[in-house]
């Protein structure tokens, strides 16, 4: 069974429809990476996963448990985290009071300590330490991203939510975060289901990718094949 | 850092306890309705400084707290009249809790001016019904308030409005504020912080922002109860007046005056406000006049208010020094 799955789901934004039967599955463990142009639908189907957007019909089932109804916040208690495509910190609060909240709801929620999960998020982001006491609103673009993720994984999730990670980093950056983003599966052993763009950033980090057009999962496979494919490839690259 | 405000705290007590034997005995009266504000802006920040909820009908509550004192009060209770100021402000903190539960529920579907406008809607419904349930509220009359028992014992009338009543009123603004530093110290007021930045990102890391505003909203529901339940019994009537979109207002003022984003902001935000007026209405009859153009003068000399623009100057004198 898998962990997360997504069946014929249909979302719009007002009378617009973004996603259109749309069915992903995601397994233990797995990078799966969804590719697709800019407005082909990634953010929308991370989005809907969420619960930032409320699908018409479908059902989104999340550890064998129907959670298509459910708001956000109880999916983040469920154990999905989530890390959006905008820095998505609070500017006006601290690395560390941004990092404080997901620890207390897990505290609240699961009686976890949070000390465990604490220990491996500073162990995969060291930098974290010194950028404690900054404000969110001085990170730059990478040290945001790094953040938004380091707190996501503070809910101890089971799947985590990554929208377009490496989106405008600097090559080194993008490398380095990359690699991050293995070594989160390594230490934690998690699932992670990321939204890109660029097929050559996602073929860095998954293991299987679904290719997006138009609100549609017109491929679900490996990246190979997708780079094998002319036609595939000429769709994600968008030229 | 923490020694100081120690001190400044022991300074402050000593000289709030010792004043009304030096200041002539109308300054101690007013000086305890500026406290009964105070404490009506403090719970209104939780809502509008620290949630970023903007309210123009907050009165309502200080006039539910005011009604209710006054209402236990009536002759036509008979042996059941309640006169223990204990019991009196349970009974103002539970009026106010339910009717903010129930106003609250419906209003935090909606956030920005449409929040604002609904509350101004409920605060205008409750002064209609104060002016027109006539032998329930006493119309534009409205209802006395006699002198009510303190932890059991009855104070004298002469003294009551004008000494006494200034201590019981100075400890409860004292254990609210006690209560209200801990909450926003807690991981409910950091969360409420995070609420008033973006809502949708703080219900992704788990928190449930609805269930988080409505909370905020009975808590400053209930500091509004409370200013209003410890006013009535020094003003010595309770009318209408009180629950207007215009007393709705004067708590936006004290809370961007002191500084929204200070925790101490709407208290000196209340003394400033309250005193300012009283002080204008002596000289002139033009007394709104004169305090728009001071709230002008403090909002575009003091954007962040005398308490955020105290704390900025604060910061970069201990940062030079560090």
């Amino acid at each position: 069974m898998a962990l997360l799955e997504l069946e014929r789901v249909n979302t719009f934004i007002g009378s617009v429809q973004v996603l259109r039967d749309i069915s992903i599955n995601v397994d233990k463990g797995e990078i799966v990476c969804l590719v697709g142009r800019n407005g082909a639908g990634k953010t929308s189907t991370i989005k809907t996963i969420m619960g930032l957007l409320r699908p018409k019909s479908g059902t989104i089932r999340f550890k064998d448990e129907d959670i298509t109804d459910l708001p956000p916040y109880r999916r983040a208690r469920l154990g999905i985290g989530l890390a959006p495509d905008y820095r998505g910190i609070f500017t006006d609060l601290t690395v560390e009071e941004n990092l404080q909240f997901p620890k207390w709801v897990i505290k609240r929620n699961r009686n976890q300590s949070g000390s465990n999960i604490e220990k491996e998020v500073h162990a995969i982001f060291p930098e974290l330490d010194r950028l404690r006491k900054r404000e969110g609103l001085v990170l730059s673009g990478g040290e945001g991203k790094m953040v938004a993720t380091a707190r996501a994984l503070m809910l101890n999730p089971e799947l985590l939510l990554l929208d377009e990670p490496l989106e405008g980093l600097a090559p080194i950056v993008l490398v380095r975060f990359a690699e991050r983003i293995k070594k989160i599966r390594e230490a934690l052993g998690i699932a992670i289901l990321l939204a890109e763009s660029n097929i050559a950033h996602a073929s860095r980090v998954a293991d299987r990718i679904y290719v997006v057009e138009r609100g549609e999962i017109v491929y679900g496979g490996s990246v190979e094949d997708v780079s094998r494919d002319e036609q595939l490839n000429r769709l994600v690259r968008g030229f | 850092m923490k020694t100081k405000y120690i001190i400044a705290l022991i300074i402050g007590l000593l000289l709030a306890s010792v004043l009304p034997l030096v200041i002539p005995k109308y300054y101690t009266y007013v000086l305890s309705v500026t406290i009964c504000f105070a404490i009506y802006a403090l719970g209104y920040n939780i809502l509008f400084g620290r949630t970023g909820l903007l309210s123009f009908g907050h009165a309502l509550y200080l006039g539910i707290g005011a009604y209710t004192v006054a209402a236990l009060m009536r002759p036509e209770l008979g042996p059941y009249r309640i006169f223990s100021m204990e019991l009196l402000l349970l009974a103002a903190i539970v009026t106010s809790a339910i009717v903010g539960l129930g106003v609250g529920a419906l209003c935090i579907r909606y956030t920005r001016i449409f929040f604002g406008l609904i509350n101004l809607g409920f605060v205008m419904v409750w002064h209609a019904l104060l002016l027109k349930l006539y032998h329930i509220t006493g119309g534009t009359d409205g209802l006395p308030v006699y002198i009510p028992s303190t932890l059991g014992i009855t104070l004298p009338y002469e003294t009551f409005r004008t000494f006494s009543f200034y201590y019981y009123v100075l400890a409860v603004f004292l254990i609210v504020t006690y209560v209200m530093w801990r909450i926003y110290n807690s991981p409910f007021g950091l969360a409420l912080k995070a609420i008033r930045e973006n809502g949708v990102r703080a219900e992704f890391i788990g928190i449930p922002v609805g269930r988080y505003r409505l909370a905020a909203y009975v808590i400053s529901a209930i500091y509004g109860g409370i200013g209003g339940a410890l006013w009535a019994p020094l003003s010595g009537q309770v009318s209408p007046d009180v629950s207007t979109w215009l007393t709705s207002g004067d708590v936006v003022m004290m809370n961007i005056l002191g500084g929204m984003f200070n925790f101490a902001g709407p208290i000196v935000g209340a003394f400033l406000f309250y005193n300012l007026k009283i002080q204008i209405m002596h000289f002139t009859t033009y007394w709104s006049f004169i305090l728009g153009l001071s709230a002008i003068f403090f909002v575009l000399v003091f954007p962040g208010g005398i308490m955020g623009w105290l704390s900025t100057k604060m910061k970069k004198f201990y940062g030079q020094k560090a």
